[in-house]
């Protein structure tokens, strides 16, 4: 169990109201996810913790129900974070606690304890994998905008080049985001798996049943091949109209979605799990 | 968390997650950086221009 299931649950408030995320159903002894197609078990515990977090109850009532089942804190949490990784925990919070959320993330983050922001979960539509994205990047699109406006009050770039040049490499970045992630979503209908968009503030992923090891991998490489072309097209056309800045900012996102193939993490972790149970069972 | 759920042998999750983007980030938050230097070395309005040279590796900021 990981340390952060087992001592503390950082990602909820005690007044953060609870939900079950679209797609996922609870029935009398199963929690369906309609998603992936998956049906999974329930104790009367786990229904009764479930059915509470459905009826959208509260954090705190939540901990005092698990309480009164006899349910430890250690297997509430382990619970919570199986439904948080998989999207399917929903959270309503004030702009107060939300706040207050934050400082407690950055202290826990400090302190090297593993925290999870909570995400939200949409089954797979081309806009809806933009919309994501938009949201995923916003911290960086944010970032972008405020040093363009910095730069030009500072008399380092007039402010209309400034935005101009911030706003192209945004969109250029979510843009190519986009089409990373519909690239996985594509490659896995096309082996028969209905993709799941999770996202939150700077992070975004998709979320389908698992395939054979050679197809996860094909799935796992079709999203960083779709956004490292369409990055590396805006920067040949970038030199082509010697815009030297917009062609670097496109090689540097072409860097980053190589970047995902890295084995230690997200795409590239994944093509490595997927080779490594191949060769399993392949001897 | 068994005593709980009991989670759907047949059907695994497969995810693919896009993680750089706080590299992305973090590569705003340098050239943020980098100006604010120049702004604190040539004030608010002092700042005028700031060139990098690629080929001689070179930085050069001019001050008003």
């Amino acid at each position: 169990m990981s340390r952060r299931a087992s001592e503390r649950c950082p990602l909820l408030l005690p007044d953060d109201i609870l939900g079950l995320a679209v797609g996922l159903t609870l029935q009398a002894d199963h929690l369906l996810d309609v998603a992936v197609g998956a049906r999974h078990s329930l104790s009367q515990s786990g229904e009764a913790i479930l059915r509470c977090i459905a009826d959208g109850c509260r954090f705190d009532t939540l901990q005092a129900e698990a309480t009164i089942l006899g349910i430890k804190a250690a297997d509430l949490y382990s619970l919570l974070d199986f439904l948080n990784a998989i999207g399917g925990l929903q959270r309503k919070r004030s702009p107060r606690n939300q706040l207050r959320a934050l400082g407690l993330t950055l202290r826990t983050a400090c302190m090297g304890v593993h925290w999870s922001p909570l995400h939200r979960r949409r089954i797979f539509s081309p806009l809806g994998v933009l919309w994501a994205s938009l949201i995923a990047t916003l911290p960086v699109i944010g970032a972008c905008l405020l040093l363009a406006v910095v730069c030009a009050g500072a008399n380092l770039a007039p402010l209309g080049n400034a935005l101009i040049f911030a706003l192209g490499s945004c969109i250029i970045f979510v843009c190519s985001i986009t089409l990373h992630e519909a690239g996985h979503a594509i490659a896995a209908w096309k082996y028969g798996a209905q993709a799941t968009i999770i996202w939150s503030l700077g992070n975004i992923a998709l979320l389908h049943r698992r395939l054979s090891p050679g197809a996860e991998s094909i799935v796992s490489l079709t999203g960083p091949a779709a956004g490292a072309l369409l990055s590396l097209a805006g920067g040949i056309l970038g030199a082509h109209l010697a815009w030297h800045s917009l062609a670097c900012v496109c090689l540097g996102i072409t860097l980053l979605h190589i970047l995902c193939l890295w084995p230690g993490y997200g795409d590239g972790q994944a093509v490595a799990s997927a080779l490594r149970t191949k060769h399993k069972g392949d001897t | 968390m068994q005593n709980l759920i009991t989670l759907d042998q047949h059907i695994q999750y497969g995810m693919q997650e896009f993680g750089p983007i706080i590299l992305a980030l973090a590569v705003v938050a340098i050239i943020g950086g980098s100006v604010g230097a120049v702004i604190l070395m040539c004030g608010w309005h002092g700042a005028k221009s700031m060139t990098v040279d690629l080929s001689h590796k070179t930085l050069s900021i001019v001050c008003r």
